[in-house]
């Protein structure tokens, strides 16, 4: 953008308050050159205007008025083709060229075609290469429509904003269509949104992961570490715990890993490496982490999964961790992923299961390049081949000590599966924690807990093992909510390129059916290979969000006839009121290669932060922008934390219904979820526009039931388990 | 003297094709099918499908064809550059190559392929079902349903084009638009076992069960061997009800399921190495457990057009022509099977079963003898 136009621009918005409106910000279409756009790692804005919108009529006068005042003092000069625009083109380009202003980025190219009765809407979209794809963007209805579709790059830097004005104008005519654009500007800054989350690069400094090598020649380097957020210190803000792996060479030489690590936070969402006496061992190589309060003592302990044994570290009082021996804990070949905390016999100590993946051994697994392909490429070897591992489940004593109930638990399923996600849930509200797990390749599982100390295996009887057409997918990263506020857990799987994330609906006691195409995130899941993910109110709107992080497993997915890449957008699904969503970049930048992602409020604000993890890359921390976005009045929230009588004091499967007076919705009280991660003991609810509830139900692992009546927005709640 | 003549340049091309490095292949999956040039504006606009190949590409398009047959794409993409290096934008050509991407799973670079098709040689059907075809695999379902929508304008009888876009529609969350498009497609084609299939997941998510519950009957009985109808069937049985009858379909479902899932591993072999044994025996087994005669009828022929074949591949074509009852095959595959393998054990044990299951106990018997013997 040239100084005239950003003068332009401004000039408008002062004057503009009283444009607003007559542009509909994110429409529920979605088209072609949206999706393309969105592939490439491009954010797009959509403007929809409507013809016959008396209001519009007066508004376009307006922006006559403007443009002709900016022609007679010379600042903006029209040729022939943007004259012959029509005023509903115009405002399409304004939602463009604003949004890119508003991101502080270059527009990149622009180019808006007619859509009416006769017409399919045409888009033109330039890559920065100067590639032009045009493509049908779909739809047709009789009213005029036009859609503008933006590709910005961020900005490097304050003088690259000047000088970033010529790519964008340098041709003649799209350069003066995007001057002419700009007499709307005010009309639609109302509809320019930013990515939900923004990087936030100061608040976590330095801090990397390594898994292998970066070329991926065993599978064993392509998972990457897992992430926590708890307060380990006692301070009442989240610190991190950073799971990191190790490299070939160190493995064959018989030396440890990198150690897990934790992070305390300032309570502003800065985190610092913790003193020593946090310091954990090294061993072999990390994977994940599972946090929960073993030994019932208030304080949250830690276990981290290995390909290699596993580690538990009790948590002393705040002070540091302390390791604790374990006798069950697998050998040196056994590779554990995710994990879970639940207290599956209701005892009140928190029992533990482990998704387990494969049996790895250096030097009998082939590297890359022999038989293992992949759409015709050389590929690392595996899952397919090797030796799935079963998944564990251990019983704690008591004492914060376990024993392996996996057999006599019944959670031995026919064949072992490759798991790599986990997480708890009582699915069929009957107050007994069952077990989900996404394997890798092979039907996901659903362990029902049969109450009497058992599980049974009912995935495919249930809906939730296989996508809608009745295929089996590679699972990696699962998130729990209830999306419609029936009461019910929902779920989202994260999957393999070439597969869609699969949404599973609960349909209460009949189970699941698989329904991610019509809630729009099947189609545009399909090209992307999903990692971390989680179900929350990111937006504080009342509606359930999601997101998932997204990277290939393979380097070579870069090569032609992939349809894939191996970085990939992270994707943002915003929850929409007919109960779809609306797919949007999760933060602004290039495409990168994520895998494990944790969720909490790090700064205090009351919205939910993420931190996530790039393989073989930093450990990023996103801020979430919906409590800076919004001005406070429809972003309100709640936090509750529970604490219970039981040894089990974080109250870990206790089922929390808040209901305000725009609806209701269910949370239980679980660490796991997402992909090899773990996440605060506690729920957190957006209630847009609501400044109280009426009432908070609590259903307690003891079957207890507490309720709050007319509960203030905006705070955190925390709740004690009433005696019997 | 004519069909000798023929039968020579078939033979010729077949060297040339075989002649191939492996290198070369690997070049033509390399390619990225944006980077052919470009043929000057208007350059084939005139062009028919009728028109006479040009020299230039006759015998790369010979070959390419060749190729394609043999289900060796790689081969194809080849051949099918050389002629669009000579001829860029040649129409024929360009198709195919959407064609070979197609099949090699390859929908990005086939959706590429076709749209600069369609934009040297519009408004050919062929080319926007494809395409429409491409954009579902990829999916991004609303350029699928308006690819569809496209050729219904020209072609409202195409009952693929109707299935594809209820497809597209019922990918999108509209089960009532959809159930129309698949009915209008059984319409057209009242035995198309797929479309009968997704009539029926749209008629579950529209709460019709017992209406589901009938397409998927019929469904079945035209495909018994595909796993989608029974995990349905399974579904539906279970929301009227019918548990029992829902946990013998997911019995039935499981088994399928996991053939399939072997076939698409072994395809998935072949699609890059189409002359590997190995996968084209374990798919006649595969086919053969899941008593899917089209595609045991699809391998066999793939099979017994290879050569040499191996003594596994030579006994699994056996079994796959008894079991498709092609005896004339059968006898020939037979005679090789003795004449090649005459020491082999397993060969006689083949022969015995082939010989038993025609009622010719005589030789039944020898073939066991000769197998004791052994």
């Amino acid at each position: 953008m040239d100084r005239t136009e950003a003068e332009v621009v401004d000039r408008l918005v002062e004057r503009g308050d009283h444009l607003r409106g007559g542009v509909r910000g994110e429409s529920d279409e979605r088209g072609g050159a949206e999706q393309l756009a969105r592939d490439r790692g491009r954010r797009v804005v959509r403007a929809e205007v409507h013809a016959g919108d008396a209001a519009f009529e007066q508004r376009a006068r307006d922006v006559d008025a403007i443009v002709d005042d900016h022609q007679r003092s010379g600042t903006l000069a029209l040729d022939e083709r943007e004259h012959a625009l029509g005023p509903f083109e115009r405002l399409a380009r304004v939602a463009a060229l604003v949004e890119a202003r508003a991101l502080g980025a270059h527009l990149h190219e622009v180019d808006v075609r007619q859509r009416g009765a006769e017409h399919r809407e045409r888009v033109a979209v330039r890559d920065e290469a100067g590639r032009e794809d045009e493509v049908d963007a779909g739809g047709g209805e009789p009213a005029a429509q036009f859609v503008g579709v933006v590709h910005a790059r961020q900005r490097s830097g304050g003088a690259a904003r000047r000088e970033g004005a010529q790519p964008a104008l340098r041709s003649p005519i799209l350069g003066s269509v995007a001057l002419a654009s700009l007499c709307l500007a005010s009309l639609c800054l109302a509809s320019a949104q930013s990515p939900q989350f923004a990087l936030d690069p100061t608040a976590l400094v330095g801090v990397h992961t390594t898994c292998g090598a970066r070329d991926k020649r065993f599978i064993l380097e392509v998972n990457g570490g897992g992430l926590a957020l708890a307060d380990f210190d006692g301070d009442g803000d989240l610190d991190l715990v950073v799971v990191d792996g190790s490299t070939l060479e160190r493995a064959a030489r018989g030396e440890p890993g990198f150690p897990t690590r934790l992070f305390l936070n300032d309570g502003s969402g800065h985190f610092a490496a913790a003193p020593a006496a946090w310091a954990i061992a090294p061993s072999r190589w990390g994977m994940g982490c599972a946090v929960g309060d073993v030994d019932g003592d208030g304080w949250l302990d830690l276990y981290v999964t290995h390909w290699g044994r596993d580690q538990l570290v009790r948590n002393r009082d705040g002070k540091g961790f302390e390791p604790r021996e374990l006798a069950c804990l697998g050998d040196e070949r056994r590779w554990g992923t995710s994990a879970a905390f639940l207290d599956f016999d209701r005892d009140g100590a928190l029992d533990l299961a482990v998704a387990n993946y494969l049996t790895f051994e250096l030097g009998k697994v082939p590297p890359s390049g022999g038989d293992c392909r992949w759409k015709g490429h050389d590929v690392m070897c595996g899952p397919q081949g090797l030796a799935a591992e079963h998944d564990w489940l251990l019983r704690n004593t008591g004492e914060g000590t376990f024993v392996d109930a996996t057999a006599t638990a019944k959670l031995t399923p026919a064949s072992a599966a490759f798991a790599l996600g986990c997480v708890t849930l009582d699915y069929d509200r009957d107050g007994d924690a069952d077990l989900y797990v996404a394997n890798d390749s092979t039907p996901n599982f659903l362990w029902d807990n049969q109450g009497d100390g058992t599980f049974r295996e009912v995935g495919l009887q249930r809906g939730v093992s296989h996508d809608m057409n009745g295929k089996e997918q590679a699972g990696m990263g699962i998130a729990v909510g209830d999306l419609n506020g029936d009461g019910r857990a929902d779920l989202l799987v994260t999957n393999f390129s070439g597969e869609n994330n699969a949404l599973y609906l609960s349909r209460g006691a009949r189970g699941f059916v698989e329904r991610s195409g019509p809630a729009g995130i099947g189609g545009p899941s399909l090209t992307r290979l999903g990692w971390g993910t989680g179900l929350h109110d990111f937006d504080l709107d009342g509606r359930l969000d999601a997101f998932a992080l997204n990277g290939h497993v393979y380097p070579q997915a870069d090569e032609p006839g992939t349809d894939t890449s191996y970085a990939q957008p992270a994707d943002f699904y915003r929850g929409l009121p007919d109960g779809r969503f609306a797919v949007e970049p999760l933060f602004e930048g290039a495409p990168r290669v994520l895998r494990a992602s944790t969720v909490g409020d790090i700064d205090g604000d009351g919205d939910l932060d993420l931190v996530v993890l790039e393989l073989d890359g930093p450990v990023l921390v996103l801020r979430n922008r919906a409590r800076t976005a919004a001005d406070g009045a429809g972003a309100r929230w709640l936090r509750v934390e529970l604490r219970s009588k039981s040894r089990n004091r974080f109250a870990l499967g206790a089922q929390v219904t808040a209901v305000w007076s725009a609806g209701q919705r269910t949370a239980e009280v679980r660490t796991s979820g997402g992909f090899q991660s773990s996440v605060p003991p506690e729920v957190h609810f957006g209630l847009g526009s609501a400044e109280q509830l009426e009432r908070i139900e609590v259903r307690w692992p003891s079957g207890r039931t507490s309720v709050l009546e007319h509960v203030l927005g905006n705070r955190l709640v925390r709740i004690e388990e009433p005696d019997a | 003297m004519r069909r000798a003549l023929a039968a020579c340049a078939v033979l010729a091309l077949a060297l040339a094709s075989a002649a191939q490095t492996s290198a070369e292949r690997a070049a033509a999956l390399s390619f990225d099918p944006s980077r052919l040039s470009r043929a000057g504006e208007g350059r084939w606009r005139e062009w028919k499908p009728t028109d006479q190949l040009p020299d230039s590409v006759h015998d790369a398009l010979a070959l390419a064809l060749t190729a394609y047959r043999e289900s060796d794409y790689a081969a194809a993409l080849v051949h099918l550059h050389a002629a669009l290096a000579r001829e860029p934008d040649f129409p024929a050509a360009l198709y195919q190559l959407g064609v070979a991407h197609f099949r090699l799973r390859r929908y990005g670079d086939a959706a590429a392929v076709f749209e600069r098709f369609l934009a040297v040689a519009p408004g050919e059907l062929g080319a926007t079902q494809a395409l429409a075809h491409c954009y579902y695999s990829l999916g991004d379902y609303a350029r699928a349903q308006a690819h569809y929508e496209r050729v219904l304008a020209l072609a409202p009888t195409s009952a693929e084009a109707w299935r594809g876009l209820g497809l597209a529609l019922l990918r999108q969350g509209d089960p009532s638009g959809a159930l129309a498009r698949l009915e209008r497609a059984l319409e057209l084609k009242p035995d198309h076992a797929d479309a009968l299939a997704w009539r029926a997941q749209a008629l579950f998510e529209l709460g019709r069960s017992e209406q589901a519950l009938a397409a998927l009957g019929r469904a079945i009985e035209l495909g018994p061997h595909e796993p989608r109808p029974w995990f349905l069937l399974a579904q539906v049985q279970s929301e009227l009800g019918r548990e029992d009858e829902a946990e013998r379909s997911r019995t039935r479902f499981r088994e399928l399921s996991a053939i399939e899932q072997e076939v698409r591993a072994q395809e998935g072999l072949l699609l890059h190495d189409p002359r590997a044994v190995e996968p084209l025996a374990r798919l006649l087994k595969l086919h053969r457990a899941a008593r899917n005669p089209e595609g045991l009828g699809e391998v066999l022929a793939r099979a017994v057009r290879l050569a040499p074949r191996t003594l596994e591949l030579q006994c699994e074509s056996l079994e796959a022509a008894d079991a498709l009852g092609r005896r004339e095959l059968g006898a020939q595959l037979a005679a090789e099977l003795e004449q090649r393998f005459a020491t082999s054990r397993a060969a006689w044990e083949a022969l015995e079963r082939h010989f038993a299951a025609l009622g010719d106990s005589s030789a039944a018997e020898r073939a066991r003898a000769s197998a004791a013997r052994l």
